[in-house]
C-alpha cells in the first residue's frame, strides 16, 4: 500500500475523476441537469484528438483543442433537440446518446479503429500512436528538470502534477463563477423553472450553456486521459464511466464545488486501492475475481452511502430536506 | 427590442393603456378557461381583478405573462403585441408576476431570492463573472434587497433557505421580489391570501405608496373585497372566462351583473363597503 | 424472397422478450416511483437461474419454474431488505437512481464472482430449424415464442381481471386516489415486485435461449433497449411497455431489411433503437398511447 505507484495511481484517476465530474457539477449541481451520459463527452474529445493527429496529421495540441470542441458541439446537439424534454426522459436520452457513441466507436473501424481501441487507427497491422509529440515534450521536460535540479522525476509525476494543476484551474473557474450571479441564476434555474423565468431568466439558453460548458470540461478530462494512458477503445468509455462520475459528485454533496476533488479522491483511493486488494484470504481469489469483488464492495459503498448520507460527505443534510 | 418595450414611449403609445387585453380565448381539453375576456389597465392605476373561483384569472395572467400561450385574441403591454414573448421576455421588458402558489427558491436564501429577481446584472455572463469587480453590482442590490425585506418584515429572515419560510412569509417574498425586478406593471396572484390581517393592512398601504411613489403600476387578483375596493382606482370583474364588468370601485358595487355573479347578496355588498 | 417474413418474426421474438421485462420496470416504475437500473441484471439471475437446473440434467420447463420462481423471490426480497428501508428513508429521485446502480454492480459481479466470465448457453439444439412456410423457426425461438404467448396471456389477465391487478393500475394512476379507496400499499408493492421479478427471470431466460450463447453481461446490456420499450409505451403504463417491446423489436430486426438501402448493419441493431426511442421523445414526449401531459 506504500508503494509509490499505487499513490500515482490513486493521484491520476481521482485527477481525471475530479475534472470529469466537475462538468457535471456545471451541469447538475448548479443546473439540475440529469445527464446520464456524460462519458460521451469523454469519449468524443479523445477520439476525435486521436483521428486527428493519426489520420490528419494534426499537430496534437491542435486537435486537443478540436477534441474539447467537438465535446463541446455534441453538448449543444443534445441539448438543443432534448432538453425542453422531462428530467426523467432527458435522463435517458442522454445515455442512449452516450451508447450511440460507443456503438459507432466500436462498428466504424475505419474511422476509429473498432475495438481494437486506437491503435488500430491505421487499420490492421500497423500500431498508431497519436502520443508521439506528447511524449517527447514530456521527455524534454524530464531531461530539463534532471540537468537543472539533478532530480529525476517520473513521466506519472509529471502527468499528476499537470492533471492536478487543470482540474485546481478549472475548479476556481467555476467556483468564482458559481458563487457569482451566474451561479446563482443556474441554482434558481435548477430549483424552480418557472419562477426563474418570472424574473427574466432565459432558461433555455442557461441550460444549454451549463450543458456545453459542463460538456467541454468533460472534453478536458477525456484528452488528459488519452494523453495518460496513450491508448484507449471505445469501451474505456462505457455508462459505467459516467456512473462514477456521479459517485464522486455525490461522495462531495453536490451542491459543493470543492466536494468534487475531494469526491475524486475518496472515489480514487476506492477505485484503486480495491485494486490492490492482494493480501490474504483474498489472495486466494484469482486476479479476475478480485476485480469483481472490487466493483460488488464499490456498489455496497454506493447504497450504503445513499442511505446514510445522501447528500454526500460534504453535503448539508438541511437542504436535501428542503427538496 | 426589449430596450424599446421597456425605454422607447412614443407618441403613438396611449398613456391609459399600459396594457391591453382583447379576446382572449383560453381552451383546456375544449373547456374555456378564459372566454374573449378584454381589459385595460391605466397607467399608475392599481386595478383590481376579482371574480370568483375558476373564472379564469389566473389563466389570464399566464396568458398575459408568457406562461401560457392564448387560442386566440391579444395582449398588448406599452402599445406592442406581446402576445407570442416567452415569459423571461415579458419579465424584461417590466411587465413581472406573482403566482397564487408562491413559487419561492427553497434552497436559495431569502437574500440571493431576490438579488436574484434584481435588473441589470453583468455577472450573471459567464465570462463577466470571471472579471475582478464582478460583485460590485451585488452590493448595490443588497442595499435595495434589504429595503424591500424590512418593507415586508422579513429583514430577520435575510440569511435563512427560503425553503423554511411558512406559507404567508412566502406571499411576502414573492411581492418583494416582484418589486426588486425594477417593474413598470406588477400582477399580483392573490398577494393577501394567508398574510395576516396587520400585514395586510401595511402592504396594501405599501402598495398605495410604490404605486404613487415609484410609478408602478398593479394589476392584483384578490378575493378579499373589502381591501381590494378601497385601495384600487379601477375593477375588472370576471366570472367564467369573460371580464363582465371594469369600473371604478363605487360602481362595482352598485353593477346589478356583478351583484348576480359575484357579490351576491346585498350583505357581502354592505360589508365591503364598510372598511373594518 | 423470404427476408421480410423472417426479420418480421425475428423482431416479434425479441420484442416479446423486451415486453415482457419492460412491463416489469414499467410497473415498478409506476407504482414505487423507481427507475430500477437493477432490472437488467434481474434477468440475469433468472437465466443463470435456469441454467443451474439444466446443468442438473433437469428439462427446460423446471427451468423455467425454477427462473421465474427465484427471480420473483429475489424481487421481493430485494424490496424486503432494501427498497422498503430506502423508501421510509423517503430518498431522491437521484439518490434512488444511484442506489439502482449500486445494487446493479453487486448484482451482477456476484453472478460474475459464482459462474465466471465464459460464455454458457442452455442444453438446446441451436441448430434444429423448423421451417414454417417461407420462415425459418429455431427450437429456442419456438419456446421463446409459446413461453411469450403464455405470459403475455397471463399479465393481461392479471391486470385486467383479478382485483390486486385492478389495484395495482389504479395505484399507478393516482396513488393518493388509491390510498384514500382504501388500497393496501404495502400488499401492492410486494405484489408489483413478485410480478415484476417474475417477469424478469422468464424474460431473462427467453434472451439466453434467443441468444444462444450468453454471460453474466447479458442482462445489463439488455437494460437500455428495455427502458426504451418502456418509454415508447408512456413511462409507467403496462400495457404500453408491452407494446413498446414489440415495436422496438421490430423496428431493430427490420432495420436491417435489405430493401432499405441495403439495411443497416446488424450491429447498429442498438442504435437504431435508441435512436427511434429518442426520435419518439422529441415527436411525441406522452409516449405511444399517452395523452398529452397537463401544463404548468
Ligand atoms: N393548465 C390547465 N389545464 C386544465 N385546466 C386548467 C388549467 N389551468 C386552469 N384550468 C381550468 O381553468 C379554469 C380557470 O382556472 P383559473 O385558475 O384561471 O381560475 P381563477 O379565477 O384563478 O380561480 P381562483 O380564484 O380559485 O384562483 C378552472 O376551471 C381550471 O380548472
Ligand atoms: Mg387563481
Amino acid at each position: 500500500m506504500l508503494d509509490p505507484g499505487f499513490w500515482s495511481f490513486v493521484g491520476l484517476t481521482a485527477g481525471i475523476y475530479a475534472i470529469f465530474a466537475l462538468g457535471l457539477q456545471v451541469q447538475y449541481g448548479l443546473a439540475g441537469l440529469l445527464n446520464f451520459g456524460h462519458v460521451a463527452s469523454m469519449a468524443i474529445a479523445a477520439y476525435t484528438m486521436a483521428i486527428l493527429v493519426v489520420r490528419f496529421g494534426l499537430a496534437e495540441w491542435q486537435a486537443a483543442a478540436a477534441g474539447i470542441a467537438a465535446a463541446m458541439a455534441a453538448g449543444l446537439l443534445v441539448g438543443l433537440t432534448s432538453l425542453r424534454l422531462r428530467a426523467d426522459y432527458f435522463a435517458i436520452v442522454t445515455i442512449c446518446f452516450s451508447e450511440i457513441v460507443r456503438y459507432v466507436l466500436l462498428n466504424r473501424q475505419d474511422l476509429t479503429g473498432g475495438p481494437e481501441g486506437t491503435i488500430g487507427l491505421l487499420g490492421r497491422g500497423q500500431a498508431a500512436a497519436y502520443n508521439t509529440d506528447w511524449d517527447s515534450l514530456i521527455a524534454r521536460v524530464r531531461e530539463t528538470v534532471s540537468s537543472v535540479t539533478g532530480l529525476d522525476v517520473s513521466r506519472d509525476i509529471l502527468m499528476l502534477l499537470l492533471i492536478w494543476l487543470v482540474a485546481a484551474g478549472l475548479l476556481l473557474v467555476v467556483r468564482r463563477a458559481s458563487v457569482m450571479p451566474w451561479g446563482r441564476v443556474l441554482r434558481s434555474i435548477r430549483e424552480d423553472e418557472e419562477a426563474a423565468s418570472s424574473v427574466g431568466k432565459n432558461v433555455f439558453a442557461r441550460k444549454l450553456q451549463a450543458l456545453a460548458l459542463g460538456a467541454a470540461i468533460a472534453g478536458a478530462a477525456g484528452v488528459l486521459y488519452a494523453l495518460q494512458f496513450s491508448f484507449f477503445t471505445p469501451d474505456d468509455f462505457e455508462p459505467l464511466v459516467t456512473f462514477f462520475a456521479w459517485v464522486v459528485l455525490i461522495l462531495g454533496g453536490a451542491a459543493r464545488v470543492f466536494g468534487v476533488p475531494l469526491g475524486a479522491l475518496l472515489f480514487g483511493l476506492l477505485f484503486a486501492g480495491t485494486r490492490f486488494f492482494d493480501f490474504w484470504p483474498l489472495s486466494l481469489l484469482d486476479s479476475a475475481d478480485r476485480a469483481y469483488l472490487r466493483l460488488i464492495i464499490i456498489g455496497l459503498l454506493l447504497i450504503g452511502l445513499m442511505y446514510y448520507r445522501p447528500q454526500g460527505l460534504l453535503g448539508r443534510r438541511q437542504e436535501m430536506l428542503l427538496e | 427590442m426589449n430596450a424599446s418595450l421597456r425605454g422607447g414611449t412614443g407618441a403613438e403609445v396611449d398613456r391609459t393603456r399600459l396594457l391591453e387585453v382583447r379576446d382572449i380565448v383560453k381552451r383546456y381539453q375544449g373547456v374555456a378557461a378564459v372566454d374573449r375576456a378584454t381589459l385595460n389597465v391605466a397607467e399608475g392605476s392599481i386595478t383590481a381583478l376579482i371574480g370568483p373561483n375558476g373564472a379564469g384569472k389566473t389563466s389570464l395572467f399566464n396568458i398575459v405573462s408568457g406562461f401560457a400561450r392564448a387560442d386566440s385574441g391579444s395582449v398588448r403591454y406599452r402599445g406592442r403585441s406581446i402576445s407570442r414573448l416567452p415569459p423571461h421576455r415579458v419579465a424584461r421588458a417590466g411587465s413581472v408576476r406573482t403566482f397564487q402558489q408562491p413559487r419561492v427558491l427553497r434552497r436559495l436564501t431569502v437574500l440571493d431570492n431576490l438579488l436574484l429577481a434584481g435588473p441589470r446584472q453583468p455577472a450573471e455572463s459567464f465570462w463577466r463573472a470571471l472579471a475582478p469587480g464582478a460583485g460590485r453590482r451585488d452590493q448595490e442590490l443588497r442595499r435595495r434587497a434589504l429595503e424591500l425585506l424590512a418593507l415586508v418584515r422579513l429583514d430577520d429572515r435575510a440569511e435563512a433557505y427560503a425553503g423554511v419560510l411558512s406559507g404567508g412569509q412566502r406571499k411576502l417574498l414573492e411581492f418583494a421580489k416582484a418589486l426588486m425586478a425594477e417593474p413598470l406593471l406588477v400582477l399580483l396572484d392573490e398577494p393577501l391570501a394567508g398574510v395576516n390581517p396587520t400585514l395586510r393592512e401595511l402592504l396594501l398601504q405599501r402598495l398605495r405608496e410604490v404605486q404613487a411613489g415609484g410609478g408602478i403600476t398593479f394589476l392584483v387578483i384578490e378575493h378579499d373585497l373589502g381591501s381590494v375596493l378601497r385601495v384600487s382606482d379601477e375593477v375588472a370583474v370576471m366570472s367564467e372566462g369573460r371580464v363582465i364588468f371594469q369600473g371604478s370601485p363605487e360602481a362595482t358595487r352598485r353593477d346589478p351583473a356583478v351583484i348576480d355573479a359575484y357579490l351576491g347578496s346585498a350583505e357581502a355588498i354592505v360589508a365591503s363597503g364598510t372598511p373594518g | 424472397m423470404s427476408e421480410l417474413p423472417q426479420l418480421i418474426v425475428d423482431g416479434l421474438v425479441s420484442g416479446a422478450v423486451l415486453a415482457i421485462a419492460a412491463v416489469g420496470v414499467s410497473l415498478v416504475y409506476g407504482i414505487l416511483h423507481l427507475v430500477n437500473f437493477a432490472h437488467g441484471d434481474y434477468l440475469t439471475f433468472g437465466a443463470y437461474a435456469g441454467l443451474g437446473v439444466t446443468a442438473l440434467g433437469l428439462s427446460m420447463v423446471v427451468a423455467t419454474v425454477v427462473a421465474v420462481a427465484a427471480t420473483a423471490a429475489l424481487a421481493v426480497g430485494l424490496q424486503l431488505v432494501l427498497w422498503g428501508p430506502v423508501r421510509r428513508r423517503r430518498a431522491g429521485l437521484l439518490s434512488s437512481f444511484i442506489t439502482a446502480i449500486g445494487l446493479a454492480l453487486v448484482l451482477r459481479h456476484a453472478i460474475f464472482l459464482v459462474v465466471g466470465a465464459g460464455s454458457r448457453a442452455y442444453p438446446v439444439d441451436q441448430f434444429s430449424v423448423e421451417r414454417l412456410g417461407p420462415v425459418r423457426v429455431s427450437i429456442s425461438q419456438l419456446i421463446a415464442i409459446s413461453l411469450s404467448i403464455v405470459a403475455i396471456a397471463v399479465i393481461g389477465v392479471l391486470l385486467a381481471r383479478t382485483s390486486i391487478g385492478r389495484s395495482m393500475r389504479a395505484f399507478a394512476d393516482n396513488p393518493e386516489l388509491a390510498a384514500v379507496a382504501g388500497v393496501d400499499v404495502g400488499r401492492i408493492v410486494l405484489a408489483t415486485w413478485l410480478v415484476a421479478g417474475a417477469l424478469a427471470g422468464l424474460a431473462g431466460e427467453l434472451q439466453g435461449l434467443i441468444q444462444g450463447a450468453f454471460d453474466p453481461n447479458m442482462g445489463w446490456n439488455l437494460l437500455l433497449p428495455i427502458f426504451a420499450a418502456v418509454v415508447l409505451g408512456t413511462i409507467g403504463n403496462a400495457y404500453g411497455a408491452l407494446l413498446g417491446g414489440f415495436v422496438l423489436g421490430l423496428v431493430m430486426e427490420l432495420s436491417t431489411w435489405s430493401v432499405l438501402g441495403g439495411g443497416i448493419p446488424a450491429s447498429y441493431k442498438y442504435v437504431v433503437a435508441f435512436l427511434a426511442l429518442i426520435l419518439m421523445l422529441l415527436v411525441r414526449p406522452q409516449g405511444l398511447l399517452g395523452r398529452r401531459a397537463r401544463a404548468l
